[in-house]
């Protein structure tokens, strides 16, 4: 078959059965069945009674039997038996007679019932030079594996690397783009807590921004009339994913339910946050302003989970007024005592700024924050434009400030401008 | 973001942080705090005088083993929270749900309440 002064060449039979192997390996995209057809390709074409794959877990710095007929779940230590030499030497191991070979771990075969005469055991690594695991062929047909055979099994081992780096990345992608489909679905629930157009009052102006980053967050708002007045929500679950999504949903629909009741601004505070308390897992919980203006009187109440700092730019002083949160982040625990909502008086040209933390924690590349001082700033200089104009000069800065830092939280703002001919 | 974690006396645990206790550091400590803070069951004090800034995920650290920790019929005091972490702390109404207290011989103190 090969050519007696060249060893290591390929006869025209073997390159046949490895560009087999190739064309067999190319079409596989699950591990399973790229490493059946690896290890049953190994046997063919060296003639072996068996092989089998084992995969590098870096995590234990163990290798890992993945493929082979009667056994399952064996993990060697990289250094130990002659699948863990290879590993740590990187290097094709022949070996004649392995119970003669101390480095032979003889336990497999007590597991398996299976007598390993003799073995070939190679690295696997893949077309950027790194060590994915090893394949060992185990008991030739007939007498013992020669050169050829070392060559035959090298060439095959390159495919199995390649072929394994392949698999690898293409799962790697599904994964992706589940986590994808998982967030745009996280996306669109989140949104439809969103109202399609805000309400016209008269005597205000206000203006509602809601910017998602990359990775769903779980910020809210609600601009609402409703029988006990102007409901104004701004919303923050924690985390990422469909879980805050469907926690301010949740949060969302509640309010919404409990004021259509007729229950009013401390009822259902109390029971949104108890309900919240009772249904969201550990370590969930949303940061919530809940505030009720009445529009006649000019007068807002309000209660916070959590979510502070509570702008309101008085227009007379020409300075903010940041009101903290009332009480814990909602549903972090049922509320024992709720402290008594805020009020406060909105006089012609006064505006309530809500910014979830998307604003206050963005970030620039040194990592300085945007803070509380200046959005403070921002609304000493151009208080006199309409709420979304000033939301845009506020966006402004923060981008001027991120200097291209990528936005890493959803920012979200509600601005709620008493006109000044009101 | 870093911690160590120590005994006082017999029935409580210390656990001083450094560094940023955001979403970032949060990750970091997220499972080590919890088994050191939640998984014992004890009482808890933590350090915060060497956390330079804390963020939404930090808060949510702190008030998810907390809430853990209340559960099982313990509690949990902060403390030495410096003026930029105790304000952000503040703004969320913490206190309510987690005593935060100056020193540590107060939060001892305040467990006995």
């Amino acid at each position: 078959m090969h050519p007696p002064d060249d060893p290591h060449a390929l006869s025209s039979d073997d390159m046949a059965a490895i560009l087999a192997v190739t064309r067999a390996l190319a079409a596989p995209f699950d591990l399973g069945t790229m490493l059946a057809e690896v290890t049953a390709a190994a046997c063919r074409v060296l003639r072996a009674e068996r092989s089998s794959v084992w995969l590098h877990d870096a995590t234990s710095d163990e290798m890992v039997l993945e493929v082979a007929s009667d056994i399952r779940q064996v993990r060697v230590p990289v250094g130990g038996g002659l699948v863990g030499a290879c590993a740590r030497l990187r290097a094709l191991i022949n070996v004649p007679d392995c119970y003669a070979d101390p480095r032979f771990d003889a336990s497999v075969d007590r597991r398996s019932g299976f007598l390993t005469r003799c073995s070939l055991t190679l690295p696997l690594v893949d077309h950027q030079g790194s060590f994915v695991g090893v394949m060992q062929v185990l008991n030739k047909a007939q007498g013992v594996f020669d050169l050829a055979d070392e060559a035959l099994a090298q060439a095959l081992a390159a495919q199995c690397a390649m072929a394994l780096a392949r698999v690898q990345l293409t799962a790697a992608l599904l994964e992706g783009a589940k986590m994808r489909q998982a967030l745009e679905l996280a996306r669109v629930v989140q949104m439809s807590t969103l109202p399609a157009q805000l309400p016209r009052l008269a005597g205000y102006d206000m203006h509602a921004t809601f910017l998602p980053a990359s990775q769903t967050g779980g910020d809210t708002y609600d601009l609402a009339l409703t029988e006990q007045g102007l409901l104004v929500v701004l919303g923050d679950a924690t985390g990422h994913g469909i879980a805050p999504a469907l926690s301010v949903t949740q949060m969302h629909a509640m309010l919404r339910m409990a004021l259509r009741l007729g229950a009013d601004l401390d009822t259902t505070f109390r029971q949104v946050n108890d309900q919240l308390a009772a249904t969201l897992p550990a370590g969930r919980f949303v940061t919530a302003f809940i505030g009720l203006l009445d529009a006649a009187t000019h007068r807002l109440r309000f209660l916070s989970g959590g979510q502070g700092p509570i702008l309101h730019f008085c227009a007379a002083q020409g300075e903010c007024v940041a009101h903290k949160a009332t009480s814990f982040p909602m549903g972090a625990m049922p509320l024992a005592k709720l402290r008594p909502a805020v009020e406060i008086s909105l006089a012609p040209g006064d505006i309530l700024v809500l910014l979830t933390d998307g604003i206050y924690e963005y970030e620039d590349a040194a990592g300085a924050q945007f803070g509380v001082q200046r959005v403070e700033q921002v609304l000493r200089e151009h208080h006199h434009r309409d709420s979304a104009s000033l939301a845009g000069c506020l966006l402004q800065t923060v981008r001027a400030f991120a200097q291209g830092a990528p936005q890493d939280d959803d920012v979200t703002m509600v601005l709620l401008k008493r006109r000044f001919d009101t | 973001m870093d911690m160590q974690v120590s005994e006082i006396g017999a029935n409580v645990t210390c656990v001083r942080l450094s560094g940023r206790l955001d979403a970032p550091g949060a990750d970091t400590i997220d499972i080590g705090f919890t088994a050191a803070v939640v998984a014992t069951g004890r009482d808890a004090v933590i350090d915060l005088s060497g956390v330079s800034f804390v963020a939404s995920m930090g808060i949510r650290l702190l008030i998810a083993s907390a809430r853990g920790l209340s559960l099982k019929g313990a509690n949990m005091v902060l403390f030495g929270a410096q003026e930029l972490v105790y304000t952000a702390l503040d703004q969320a109404a913490l206190d309510q749900i987690i005593p935060i207290v100056a020193t540590q011989s107060e939060a001892i103190e305040r467990l006995a309440d």
